[in-house]
């Protein structure tokens, strides 16, 4: 088990590389052969989706149907790949004061009841996420500051956006899925029929939903990409890996995300494939940097030092993870392996850097202090994650251990937004919390909430951040970009307003006689596929 | 006169001889022996606990457990867990807390128990009624769901669980000792005691109460077991004990995900969980054979 572990972690180091070379070859993935033609796949996801629209989507369940479903102008947006690609729209000019984008519609779609797609579906889209009465989570997207950004029909293949100021994190921010204009009766869609009975441009359509079963989707075969290869593919409602996995076993699943349960059973399995990806979730200690003792980076530092956050990655991801070595996910467009020094786990270098922060045991009790004040460590998280519950153990040795007095508070789910998520204070009683998060895309701006906005739960105020960040908005030109953002990670590494644990690494599993190579797994699609369309059955 | 005098003196000696004649049943009862002596040796582990134990419970030991539970070695005598920690150790300190716990809620139960059913059934009237009613209200609460509800608002500490658990099955002993009360009240030693004129709180404290001693201690002896399991299944949930610290019910939740691939994982906490209610109900079997007149010979 500890080789075959350790072999399937190479190969995903090899697979993100590879990854890249592929995705180079092919920009748009147009002219794709099908080896073969039909079949239903089926795979599962937790449960019944919340809605089946695209601009409502926002939780794992809808976003896993839609992603099968939906498409938006540009590839890179939250849940839609790690790179910023062509979609709905084939290319996009920007003016020279970097206030205009003007994009290039494909001409030739059609929505899936067979209406042409055109820039008033792209205009109607945008009009109906910036009206408030709709409540869609997007609508900060399209925002700058309080103003909406400006957008304008050019003609029906052609769309123009325009910015008040630089934004250079526009493109991954307009990447939302597109709904159909003539499939609403107005802009006001909270309680439309839409959203439960969709009509989309990718390369699978809505057929039905049966409550508490499954989703039903079938290939569509105008889709622009070219037909799918299956005829159908059926998401039933299987909740938690574990027995995810047991159905695949029964036969009752072709393909699933298992990681996280028992995957002995599928390794050297000639009927299953079992494959590894990295995913775009980063677990993570997040500070209260308003905590008079650990808003002191010398002390964020020793603790990472203290940390053995591969032990976690061993027993809370059974080894499916990535040890981070940024506070961003790899998913940004300037990751880097290897920039930054990686805080290695050493107990007693960690011991020292609190010492040399002023903390040392002067009353011998076992716990540090400084003033005659003990360092107490409140760690908050979900006691309803399972995965927060297996890692806070280990937080707590490995600090315990260190000296700190560190209090294990697992909260329910009302209350972890009470204590972490809703306004941070100094009131607030937590230091730590234990937290994951994700799905972010290519770009970096999507990180300015948590590292450039003193009112995130992190509390983090530094001026110099917050003013790099705000830069790296008016900055157009990639290369300048690329180095503003290496420094903001370089600097947030020594800064550590949290600890990022590591990434997850997904793994897949699906029957041997299924293709998935063409179809590209890519761990930062909730689907885990990049171009659905193109799984077939082998004969 | 003489006859007074002999009547006068024999209580203590009667008591004296009363006590040898439970023990003598006792004894009869093979299994109430082994299990008392079982449970002697269970407290004993419980209290030396720090003692025995040879590693910190909540230790982890990543690179020897490598994300996988552990099997028993010599070192490791029960295994370990899937974060390396010594599963002997987190036994013995789980079976001192989860003692702990049972044992101080079930005092708890009895103290309650015992001042309701007492004053119910010595006063009567409308005080017992009073008291008989909130009584049933509370046997009417299905006490496990409010026990769930109850520690999952307040969080888990062992002194909220001992209070949830005692304030929630107080009501058989008050229920039990009322009913022997009630039949005590009028056996002739009462009347007698009362004719002479002694005080409502020592015809309470030094006849009523002594004579009812034996249904208060077989009751509390096999709520013990009622109270491991209650503590055990609150555990098993997630409300239990605070982590990272152990007690038999976490040790259980812990195991859940290992039952096919690490039978330690379960069997430790198990089999203790299991000895523990069985010893207590063997010795609580035994006492109330002791303690009934009718069955000695």
């Amino acid at each position: 088990m500890r080789k075959s572990l350790a072999v399937l972690l190479v190969l995903v180091l090899l697979a993100v590389p590879m990854a890249g070379v592929m995705a180079q070859g092919d920009d748009d993935g147009a002219g794709f052969e099908c080896p073969t033609q039909g079949g239903t796949m089926i795979t599962a996801y937790g449960a019944d989706p919340r809605t089946l629209s695209g601009l409502y989507a926002n939780d794992g369940n809808s976003l896993f149907i839609v992603t099968f479903m939906a498409e938006p102008l540009i590839l890179g947006g939250e849940n839609w790949g790690d790179k910023i690609e062509p979609a709905l729209a084939e290319s996009w000019d920007i003016s020279d004061d970097g206030l205009e984008y003007t994009f290039h519609l494909r001409q030739d779609v059609t929505w899936h009841d067979g209406e042409p797609f055109t820039a008033e579906d792209v205009l109607f889209t945008y009009e109906a996420v910036l009206l408030e009465d709709n409540a869609i989570s997007w609508r900060a997207n399209l925002m700058q500051g309080d103003e909406p950004m400006q957008f304008e029909v050019v003609d029906d293949h052609t769309f123009k956006v325009i910015l008040s100021e630089p934004n250079a994190a526009v493109l991954t921010a307009l990447s939302i899925p597109i709904v159909p204009a003539h499939a609403f009766e107005s802009t006001s869609m909270l309680e439309a029929p839409y959203n439960t009975n969709p009509i989309t441009t990718g390369p699978f359509k809505f057929v039905e939903w049966n409550t508490g079963e499954s989703v039903t989707l079938e290939a569509n075969p105008d889709y622009w990409r070219g037909a799918p290869c299956l005829d159908r593919i059926v998401i039933r409602f299987i909740e938690g890996a574990a027995n995810q996995a047991n159905a695949l076993l029964a036969g009752e699943l072709d393909f699933a995300r298992v990681d996280g349960a028992d995957l002995t059973p599928f390794e050297n399995n000639p009927d299953f494939v079992l494959q590894t990806a990295p995913r775009d979730l980063m677990r993570y200690v997040g500070f209260n940097n308003l905590s008079p003792i650990y808003g002191d980076a010398a002390v964020r530092r020793a603790l990472a030092v203290g940390l053995d956050r591969q032990a976690i990655i061993d027993i809370s991801a059974s080894g499916y993870g990535l040890l981070a070595d940024s506070v961003f996910n790899q998913a940004v467009f300037m990751y880097e392996q290897g920039r930054n020094a990686q805080y290695e786990y050493d107990p007693e270098a960690a011991q020292q850097m609190l010492a040399d922060a002023g903390w040392t045991d002067t009353d011998g009790d076992g716990i540090l202090d400084k003033d005659g004040q003990p360092m107490h460590l409140r760690l908050a998280y979900s006691g309803t994650w399972s995965l927060m519950q297996s890692i806070a153990p280990i937080v707590y040795d490995n600090w315990r251990a260190l000296g700190v007095d560190v209090e294990l508070a697992p909260l329910d789910d009302a209350q972890v937004y009470e204590e972490i998520y809703d306004n941070v204070s100094t009131e607030k009683p937590y230091d730590a919390m234990l937290g994951g998060w994700g799905l972010f895309g290519p770009e970096p701006d999507h990180y300015r909430s948590f590292y450039a906005d003193a009112t995130s739960y992190l509390a983090y105020d530094n001026p110099e951040i917050t003013a790099m960040f705000a830069e790296g908005r008016t900055v157009t030109d990639e290369q300048a970009r690329y180095d503003l953002y290496a420094e903001i990670d370089s600097k947030l590494w020594e800064e550590l307003p949290m600890i990022p644990i590591y990434q997850s690494v997904g793994a897949w599993v699906y029957r041997s006689d299924l293709n998935i190579d063409a179809a590209e797994l890519n761990g930062t699609f909730l689907t885990g596929l990049k171009y659905s369309g193109r799984v077939y059955f082998e004969n | 006169m003489s006859s007074t005098a002999v009547t006068l003196s024999q209580p203590s000696q009667k008591a004296r001889s009363e006590w040898r004649l439970i023990w003598r049943q006792f004894r009869k009862h093979k299994l109430a022996v082994i299990s008392a002596v079982l449970l002697i040796v269970l407290a004993l582990v419980a209290i030396f606990a720090d003692q025995i134990i040879p590693y910190d419970p909540n230790a982890i030991d990543a690179a020897y457990a490598r994300g996988r539970p552990q099997p028993p070695t010599a070192e490791h005598l029960f295994g370990t867990d899937n974060y390396g920690r010594d599963y002997f150790s987190r036994a013995i300190i789980g079976l001192r807390v989860s003692l702990f716990v049972a044992v101080s809620a079930v005092v708890f139960q009895i103290l309650v128990g015992v001042v309701i059913g007492a004053v119910a059934g010595y006063f009567g009237g409308w005080v017992d009624n009073a008291l008989m009613r909130f009584t049933d209200i509370f046997l009417s609460i299905p006490s496990f769901f409010l026990l769930l509800i109850v520690s999952g608002i307040f969080g888990g500490t062992i002194f909220t669980l001992i209070l949830l658990i005692g304030l929630l099955s107080w009501m058989t002993v008050a229920r039990l000792l009322r009913a022997e009360i009630l039949s005590l009240k009028e056996r002739d030693f009462v009347l007698a005691a009362q004719c002479i004129g002694v005080s409502g709180r020592r015809l309470v404290m030094q006849h009523l109460l002594p004579n009812a001693l034996a249904p208060i201690i077989v009751s509390a002896t096999l709520a013990v077991p009622y109270a491991i399991l209650t503590e055990s299944s609150l555990s098993f949930l997630g409300r239990g004990v605070p982590p990272p610290h152990s007690s038999l019910g976490k040790m259980m939740e812990d195991a859940q995900q290992w039952l096919r691939t690490a039978w330690w994982m379960w069997v430790v906490p198990g089999s203790i969980i299991s000895a523990i209610v069985l010893t207590f109900n063997f010795v609580g079997d035994g006492l109330r054979d002791a303690f009934d007149p009718r069955l000695r010979r």
